[in-house]
């Protein structure tokens, strides 16, 4: 606002003002101008950034978000994905890009396009930014190429995006295990190259194309040789223990490495072939090939079996072929360069395999390596390519023995089914080696035999009713709270042994070559009474060899065949010595199974054990030879004399077997359940037992307490049926305190389908009074 | 300045603010980084990025103080220029003047949180806020519509060319 100043006497310069005014445009207009510029130019300069739109197709596009993903090129962001769309047939994902301005070149043939997304693999860490930043598209480009707008993506990053001319090698072998995409390529150590694809070469082996650097192309020559690194080598020696692990890029994976043996080669073309190795020392192994002939390749491993030389591996078994003429195995074998030349006309070649017996150990360390060959260079100058391979003496074990066999009592063991024992396993009495098995042979009639030699000194301990039996290696023993490995020693852990004793029964001494059957266990080789047939209805559970008599508990002998006869099963059992007095006439068997019910657990340890037959001596003065078996312990009630009475019901589930309880003390039981003449009631027989038929009055009464009643929280859960554990139903019956007159024998009570509530099951003081004034509770 | 001079002015004002309204609600404001994902915010987006994740008060609070106030104080200083010189209406104008006086104490808020935004919202590679161009169009009507309405005088409803 202007403050005009009164004395200004000059109108027409006021009036100027005004004019001026109101002729020109207000420079304020200046300022929607400014906008309209800034706004334009931001317009403007987005639509000149823009370059080009291409379209990308990809299998698949995972992470590709319209308006964010950017396309890269070198790391600078080259555009930004604008659309995506699928194409007609829906196995496609196209991908519009518009590209920036300056990268509008992209847009020509031979750009190729990739979606990067993270790669964390032990071989290959890649694209991590992609994990902060979402995935993104990548690009690489090659010089030339006319313009283009359309392009196909690549399923996968290339290995090197950059491309440099680097060398191509192809490597092949009959099988390439774990190498893959990325393996890296070692030379001394060094990391020079990638393998870039696996795949199969035209003639259909496995192929590996590895990608050389530049920089390190003249390191591969022409007598290069490529081997596989394993992942990870544990070596194992006496003293020490290495644990090898090449690189962390191979830590699982493995590498290649490849290098030349001897004065270096050519360099090399693009695209050469080579062999691949399986192992740098079959790499090594590049003399030329020397066929040896082998009466037993037994052992012989192709790509494996060494060569030594004085003890140091000097080259490898490649190929291996059995010739059905010549009746031999021809191992070819190549050695390093510098052996090769010392195989001669008298060169020797001796197949070393481990020898273990009991009289010593030879050739351990192909315990671990397997057979290996030595090589013995001759000392002629004749160059040979073909040996006949020698054999290592194999030791005759009888021969050591036989004396041994002179020396002690001889003795035939035979079996139906001969333990696995080989010559020179040991015999025990009582723990001691009391001799050796001499040999494996088939007896006259054809059973399985071994000779056995007994030393003079435990001869006497021979009789003629001595037992064997065999020791296994190791046995394993389980029992409650116990679990328990035992050896009966070193020399028999490695195969077990054989073990005999009389069991204290005296015979007569055994005579020369007496022939003993071998048991297959202790337990079986210690019943050495007379056998007892044993009839039982149901047999379940029994095992011939497995189930043992007991007698308090104790084990006096065990089923030693178990077969049918006459829909019943009979087992044949013997006893051990001084158990002969469970045969007399009148004993009982039984066998004893796991019973669980509401009444208690019974037999729990049969369950893990499994069944045994439990055995009660009887008082006859005879030894017969077969028992029947007394049916699973019942409750003796069924034959014992009762006080019976009739409960009637017009419908109940209470079956014959089910208790009768007073105060929750079973006092009988029902024994019989049918149907009344008119079909109308149930009538049940229960039988109280004689000491509790004063508790039966007059006005007794009886109810069904099948009734399972559970409490769980503040739930009160009823279970109105017979349950799995209690299978025929429960009775109860209470007789009030006054107690009313006696009853006679059948006398008929009603059953009460459930408790009446007047009465408890356990009366306690104040029920008993109520029950003592009904007229006062009623009301 | 004369009273023609504040009116020029104001409708200059008014002019640019409506220009510059467009690139301000088409541009984006904002970028958001949260894990690598970026999300580029205009104004309109922003508020419905808010509504989309439930908190409709804020998506309201936010579409009336960014838009609809920017909108109707533009709208209202076009009224208030048309009706120039008019001798009608002139108590509700100097009403609505007064409320668009007060409102415009409260219109750069909207600027003041994305500062405070992009300057906390810095935690690396977890989030990140970037103001994009969008905010400086933003600011621009903001900073038009106060200074119309700062050079417009209210007497000017009453009294258009006091000197004239």
């Amino acid at each position: 606002m202007k403050q005009e100043p009164p004395t200004d006497p000059a109108p027409e310069v006021e009036g100027e003002v005004v004019t001026t005014a109101r002729s020109g445009i207000s420079w304020a207009w200046l300022i929607p101008i400014i906008a309209l510029v800034a706004t334009s130019w931001l317009y403007w300069n987005n639509w000149k950034s823009q370059g080009p739109e291409i379209t990308i197709a990809f299998a698949s596009a995972p992470g590709v978000d319209p308006g964010k993903t950017a396309l890269i090129y070198r790391g600078v962001k080259a555009g930004t994905v604008s659309a995506i769309h699928l194409d007609r047939e829906l196995n496609k994902v196209v991908i519009s890009v518009r590209l920036k301005a300056f990268a509008a070149h992209l847009a020509r043939e031979g750009t190729d396009f990739w979606i990067e997304q993270p790669i964390i693999s032990i071989r290959e860490i890649a694209g991590l930014e992609s994990i902060i930043q979402g995935n993104s598209i990548h690009a690489r480009t090659q010089p030339g190429g006319a313009d283009a707008t359309n392009f196909q993506g690549l399923d996968e990053a290339p290995l090197k995006p950059l491309d440099a001319p680097d060398l191509v090698l192809k490597l092949h072998s009959s099988s390439i295990p774990f190498i893959g995409r990325g393996t890296p390529v070692f030379h001394r150590g060094v990391a020079v190259g990638t393998v870039r694809q696996k795949g199969y070469s035209s003639d259909g082996s496995p192929e590996v194309e590895a990608v050389i650097d530049q920089k390190y192309s003249d390191r591969v020559k022409s007598n290069s040789r490529f081997w596989i690194v394993p992942a990870t080598t544990v070596s194992a020696s006496p003293g020490s223990l290495s644990l090898d692990i090449p690189a962390l890029e191979g830590l699982l994976d493995g590498s290649i490495a490849f290098d030349h043996f001897g004065p270096a080669g050519e360099t090399l073309e693009n695209q050469a072939n080579f062999k691949l190795s399986p192992h740098e020392f079959a790499a090594r192994a590049e003399g030329p090939p020397v066929t040896i002939e082998f009466e037993d390749g037994t052992g012989l491993r192709a790509g494996e079996t060494r060569v030594t030389c004085l003890g140091q591996p000097v080259g490898l078994i490649e190929t291996i072929t059995t010739n059905p003429t010549t009746r031999r195995v021809e191992a070819v074998a190549r050695l390093n360069h510098h052996f090769a030349p010392l195989v001669t006309a008298d060169s020797e070649f001796t197949i070393i395999r481990p020898s273990i017996n009991q009289n010593g150990i030879h050739g351990l360390g192909t315990l671990v390596t397997g057979p290996y060959i030595a090589f013995d260079p001759g000392k002629s100058k004749e160059p040979a390519d073909t040996f006949a391979g020698r054999e290592t003496r194999q030791l005759d074990l009888n021969l050591d023995l036989i004396p041994k066999v002179e020396g002690g009592t001889p003795v035939v063991l035979w079996a139906d089914d001969l333990p696995k024992v080989d010559a020179g396993a040991p015999i025990y009495h009582h723990g001691m080696i009391a001799g050796r098995v001499v040999e494996q042979r088939t007896g006259e009639d054809g059973r399985p035999e071994l000779l056995a030699s007994i030393e003079r000194k435990f001869s006497d301990k021979l009789l003629s009713n001595t037992r064997f039996w065999r020791i296994p290696a190791a046995s394993l023993s389980v029992g409650p709270g116990v679990v328990g490995v035992q050896f009966p020693g070193l020399s028999a852990l490695w195969q077990g042994g054989i073990a005999f004793d009389s069991f204290g029964s005296p015979g007569p001494a055994a005579s020369e070559n007496a022939e003993y059957q071998i048991h297959p266990n202790e337990q079986t080789a210690s019943a050495i009474s007379s056998p007892i047939r044993i009839v039982f209805h149901n047999g379940q559970g029994l095992l011939a060899g497995k189930t043992e008599l007991k007698y308090l508990g104790i084990t006096v002998g065990i089923v030693e065949k178990v077969r049918v006869v006459n829909k019943s099963v009979e087992a044949t059992v013997r006893f051990q010595t001084g158990y002969g007095f469970l045969r007399r006439g009148g004993s009982e068997f039984a066998i004893i199974r796991p019973e669980i019910d509401l009444k208690g657990v019974h037999g729990i340890e049969t369950m893990i054990t499994g069944v045994y037959i439990a055995c009660a001596p009887g008082s006859g003065a005879d030894f017969p030879d077969s028992f029947n078996a007394v049916p699973p312990a019942e409750p003796e009630l069924q034959n014992e004399p009762g006080f019976e009475i009739v409960l009637k019901s017009p419908s109940t589930k209470i079956d014959e077997g089910a208790p009768i309880s007073y105060n929750n003390t079973p006092v009988g039981e029902v024994i019989s359940k049918k149907l009344s003449n008119n079909g109308k009631q149930i009538i049940l027989t229960a039988r109280i037992r004689e000491e509790h038929s004063n508790l039966v009055r007059s006005n007794s009464v009886f109810w069904d307490s099948t009734r399972v009643e559970a409490k769980i929280g503040f739930l009160k859960v009823e279970i109105d049926s017979p349950t799995p554990l209690d299978p025929s139903g429960r009775i109860a019956f209470h007789t009030p305190d006054l107690v009313g007159r006696a009853v006679k024998q059948n006398t008929v009570f009603p059953l009460q389908p459930e408790q009446p509530r007047d009465f408890s099951d356990t009366p306690v003081p104040e029920k008993s009074e109520k029950r003592r004034s009904p007229v006062f509770r009623r009301r | 300045m004369t009273d023609r001079t504040r009116i020029d002015f104001t409708k200059a004002l008014v002019a640019s603010g409506l220009i510059l309204y467009i690139p301000a609600n088409f541009l984006p404001v904002m970028n958001i980084t949260i894990t690598g994902d970026l999300e580029s915010l205009t104004i309109i987006g922003g508020v419905k990025e808010l509504a989309d994740s439930g908190l409709m008060p804020v998506a309201i609070f936010v579409f009336c103080a960014s838009i609809v106030i920017p909108f109707l104080k533009l709208a209202c200083m076009c009224w208030l220029l048309m009706m120039h010189g008019s001798q009608r209406l002139c108590a509700p104008r100097a009403k609505a003047f007064q409320i668009l006086h007060q409102v415009g104490t409260w219109s750069m808020v909207d600027i003041f949180l994305l500062s405070v935004l992009a300057a906390v919202g810095q935690l690396g590679i977890m989030a990140s806020v970037e103001p994009q161009p969008g905010i400086i169009f933003f600011a621009a009507v903001l900073l038009c519509t106060l200074f119309a309405a700062d050079i417009y005088k209210p007497r000017m409803i009453w009294n258009p060319s006091p000197s004239a």
